[in-house]
């Protein structure tokens, strides 16, 4: 990939001047422009942010609102000479109406600080500039009913704090000052929000605040060429693992209820007493004539009449409890409970119970690793692995509880064996056939218990039948019909039960015997000696005989079996 | 009337609906590339499943700005209004209640605006502001209208049979749902809203079991109420679905609709859910 240059960037002349800015105070003309080459800046930054979003809603677009929202509060330039304080309003007016997003949000509020502390201001100077921040960081505050830290609320303060403690008084050393105190901000954000830990990325809007003032800076530098690390360089592949990780998290808890309750006269003990019916985590903080209720309930509506019968509610919210959590302990400085001080994250440990699959044949292999089996073992070609092969797999999940799916019946008793040496708890189901043991993985459900899933599983895998079709090893009799060596046979539930002329004639009688109820789900899948014009013409042939019956089929890789069908 | 009632587009209410009942909806919008259009003003239901399939996109989605709300709440107050209630969509699934509350911070003189998280969507966020307008049309106050609308969100059940979770995932939205991924095998997937969120239910090899499940859920709900079934697309799978509930619960009304633009962006096509209301006790 080019590292830049002028052609990759064609939008950056029309922006940026030339020339480093002279350090004077700046003009009405030179903050608009400032502010439209932070927002081209963020344009092009956009695509890493969108990146690395995952608080609060990981919908990878925080980057894209920033940049919708900056773009959106810049006016055509003015025909006539405008003070700064004039431009600075029309930012934050225009703010409001573009904001896009939370983090959107959050920035229109910033530049209506920013602007409330310009308003009077002809011109502006770097103390200006900086208590101008300080301005835009408190808005922004205050517009929160729950301020989190970890995000660009964290990022704006430390640009603040850091632009007031500039060296120099003129606006570009105290710009500079900002974005190397927004930097280390944005560095710190996963320490204290631990959904970016877990993800392992920064805060997006607090990273958007750090490419505005990136920009902001090379406009008054008058830089024409970018500085290292940016657009799309600038996603790490690790952020977007990271991002897609969080998709996992979730809430233990059932609803937060909070309102404010006013009467005159209120006795706090008394309906942390009736709430404890309902709920937990209660908290009654406040006086005898305004309290602040909070319960987890999985009734809500309930909690509020609590309310109502007493007195006059204000401020209701009703709320998902993980999210909530942080930012509530955060605001009225309670201390957490017992209950509360769960982790504000699911660990990405090892899983409570893992799955251990016996399977052959590669596309076999493949659908079980898609599916998110722990572990798999290798059946080989005769479907037959050691116990030791089965106990080290079941070792290896590290997980107290497993499940061991054998998809043959001779490899029940070695699970078995194995399940016996483990030295945990282990279930293993009775799965004779591989499609067997992929309804059971469907029917995985890792929110649940180990003896939920067995049942889930093992009913999800007794509603499957399965065709073999293979040929004969010696000579057999079926039905009086005497079936030479080679020659092709079908099993149906392990039972020899048709033959054909061909392996496709023998697996079509077959399905004609199972008869699939209308709805039902048929798989075929295909073994490693078969081509695939093979499967195009028994594809046609089935859709002739069973014109309403959708089949699926699957490259199950599989030795000795050319066809393998199941109907469900 | 005193009390007004706001709602989000995510809503799903039929302009008739929330006419009648007096409802401002305000709009998210949703992006097909750069092309911006207003969820139910500029682009209906049909249209957009229409677009969704030929075009084979990811729609992007936004959430109103914090001016188009404080907007509504001053017009709103120019017409009499003393008190704004609004209810939007999960606040786990879109930023418009972020919008929504900072809009109400500052609200038009004279006029108390309260925002209700709904915790759900589409169906189920229309039911709550319906609940609210009925309060708000019996010359109720907020606080009742939200109370009204808050006994509803542990009364109700969306379970959605989707076709894909490609949407869900591209938007961000799938949430624990994750654990359904069909990997190599074509599958479908139910999930539910639970606690504001998209949750697993369970994953299902087979169209037309996704459909059976449905109709199992629904006739097992216990003091069940009503019914609302909802569809990104196919509308004759919800009818067929509607006249087999109508002959095992012919007592139990059942309603049938579409599922909006914006929350379509995230179902896909092809999608459809049920949602179960149980009857709320007036006692306790």
């Amino acid at each position: 990939m080019s590292t830049g240059g002028d052609a990759d960037r064609p939008s950056e002349k029309s922006v940026l001047t030339a020339d480093p800015h002279d350090n004077s105070p700046l003009t009405g003309a030179q903050i608009r422009e400032l502010f439209a080459a932070a927002a081209a800046w963020l344009e092009q930054n956009a695509a890493a942010i969108n990146a690395i979003n995952v608080f609060p809603v990981p919908d990878g677009d925080t980057g894209s609102n920033m940049a919708d929202t900056l773009r959106g509060t810049i006016d055509p330039p003015s025909t006539g000479e405008q003070s700064a304080g004039e431009v600075t309003a029309a930012l934050a007016r225009n703010a409001l109406m573009a904001a896009r997003g939370n983090s959107g949000v959050i920035l229109s509020q910033i530049l209506r600080g920013f602007a409330e502390a310009t308003a009077a201001m002809e011109r502006l100077d770097g103390p200006a500039i900086a208590k101008a921040l300080a301005a835009g960081s408190l808005a922004a505050y205050a517009a929160l009913e729950h301020p989190v830290e970890g995000t660009i609320l964290t990022v704006v303060r430390a640009a603040a704090e850091a632009a007031e403690k500039a060296e120099g008084a003129e606006p570009r050393s105290v710009l500079e000052a900002a974005l190397s105190g927004a930097r280390r901000a944005l560095a710190q954000t996963p320490d204290l929000l631990p959904v970016l830990k877990q993800a392992g990325v920064v805060d997006s809007g607090g990273y958007g605040l750090v490419v505005i003032l990136e920009g902001a800076v090379r406009f008054l530098r008058g830089e024409l060429q970018p500085e290292s690390g940016h657009a799309i360089e600038a996603i790490r592949p690790e952020w977007l693992e990271g991002t897609a990780a969080t998709h996992g998290s979730g809430s233990p808890f059932g609803y937060c209820t909070q309102y404010v309750l006013s009467a005159p006269t209120l006795d706090p003990a008394s309906i942390r007493e009736r709430l404890r019916a309902i709920g937990d985590s209660i908290l009654v903080v406040g006086d005898a004539t305004a309290l602040r209720v909070h319960i987890h309930t999985d009734d809500p509506g309930e909690a509020l009449k609590h309310g109502t019968r007493l007195g006059v509610l204000a401020g209701i919210k009703i709320d998902n409890m993980q999210a909530q959590y942080d930012r509530f302990t955060g605001d009225i400085g309670a201390s957490p409970t017992r209950d509360d001080a769960r982790p504000a994250t699911p660990t990405l440990a090892v899983p409570v119970i893992s799955t251990v699959v016996v399977i052959s044949g590669r596309g076999f292999t493949e659908i079980a690793g898609s599916l998110g089996t722990s572990r798999i073992v290798d059946g080989g070609q005769s479907m037959n692995p050691s116990v030791k092969e089965i106990l080290t797999a079941i070792e290896e999940t590290g997980s107290a509880q497993v499940i061991v799916l054998p998809n043959n019946k001779n490899v029940i008793l070695s699970a078995e064996q194995a399940a016996k040496l483990a030295g945990r708890e282990v279930a293993v189901l009775k799965t004779t056939s591989i499609p067997q043991g992929l309804s059971a993985l469907l029917a995985f459900n890792e929110e649940k218990g180990l003896k939920e899933n067995v049942i889930a599983m093992q009913s999800a895998a007794g509603a499957v039948r399965t065709v073999e079709v293979t040929r004969a090893a010696r000579p057999v009799q079926l039905n009086g019909v005497s079936v030479k060596e080679g020659e092709p046979i079908g099993l149906i539930d392990d039972v020899l039960a048709v033959t054909g002329d061909s392996p496709e004639e023998t697996l079509l009688t077959a399905l004609q015997r199972l008869a699939p109820a209308p709805g039902a789900a048929v798989a075929l899948y295909y073994g490693a000696s078969v081509q695939q014009e093979r499967v195009t013409v028994l594809q046609v042939r089935l859709h002739e005989r069973f014109p309403h019956q959708e089949v699926e089929t699957i490259a199950g890789g599989q030795p000795f079996y050319d066809y393998i069908l199941s109907v469900e | 009337m005193a009390l007004q009632i706001v709602t989000d587009s995510t809503a799903d209410l039929p302009d008739v609906v929330a006419r009648e009942l007096g409802i401002t909806v305000v709009p998210l919008t949703v992006f097909f590339g750069q092309e911006a259009l207003l969820d139910h003003v500029e682009i209906s239901s049909p249209e957009f499943y229409r677009r969704l399939v030929a075009e084979r996109g990811f729609p992007r989605t936004s959430q109103p700005s914090a001016g188009r709300f404080q907007q509504v709440y001053a017009d709103l107050a120019a017409l009499g209004a003393t008190e704004i209630l609004c209810i939007t969509i999960s606040s786990k699934l879109s930023g418009t209640l972020g919008s929504a509350r900072l809009a109400a911070s500052e609200p038009p003189p004279g006029c108390i605006v309260y925002t209700l998280d709904s915790l759900t969507v589409s169906g189920g966020l229309g039911m709550l502001a319906r609940a609210a307008a009925e309060v708000a049309a019996g010359g109720g106050t907020a606080l009742q209208a939200a109370e009204a609308a808050s006994r509803l969100i542990p009364r109700h059940q969306i379970t959605i049979m989707l076709d894909t979770l490609e949407y869900l995932r591209r938007g961000g939205r799938i949430g624990r749902a994750q654990a359904l991924v069909g990997g190599l095998l074509k599958i479908r997937p139910l999930v539910r809203i639970e606690g504001g969120e998209v949750t697993p239910l369970e994953r299902v090899r087979t169209r037309q079991r996704g459909i059976d499940r449905l109709f199992e859920i629904v006739t097992s709900t216990a003091e069940l109420d009503r019914v609302i079934l909802e569809h990104t697309g196919c509308e004759d799978d919800a009818a067929h679905l509607a006249a087999r509930l109508k002959a095992a619960l012919p007592d139990v009304p059942i309603e049938v609709g579409w599922i909006g633009p914006v929350v379509g962006a995230y179902a896909g096509p092809n999608g459809l859910g049920a949602i179960t209301i149980q009857r709320v006790s007036e006692a306790g």
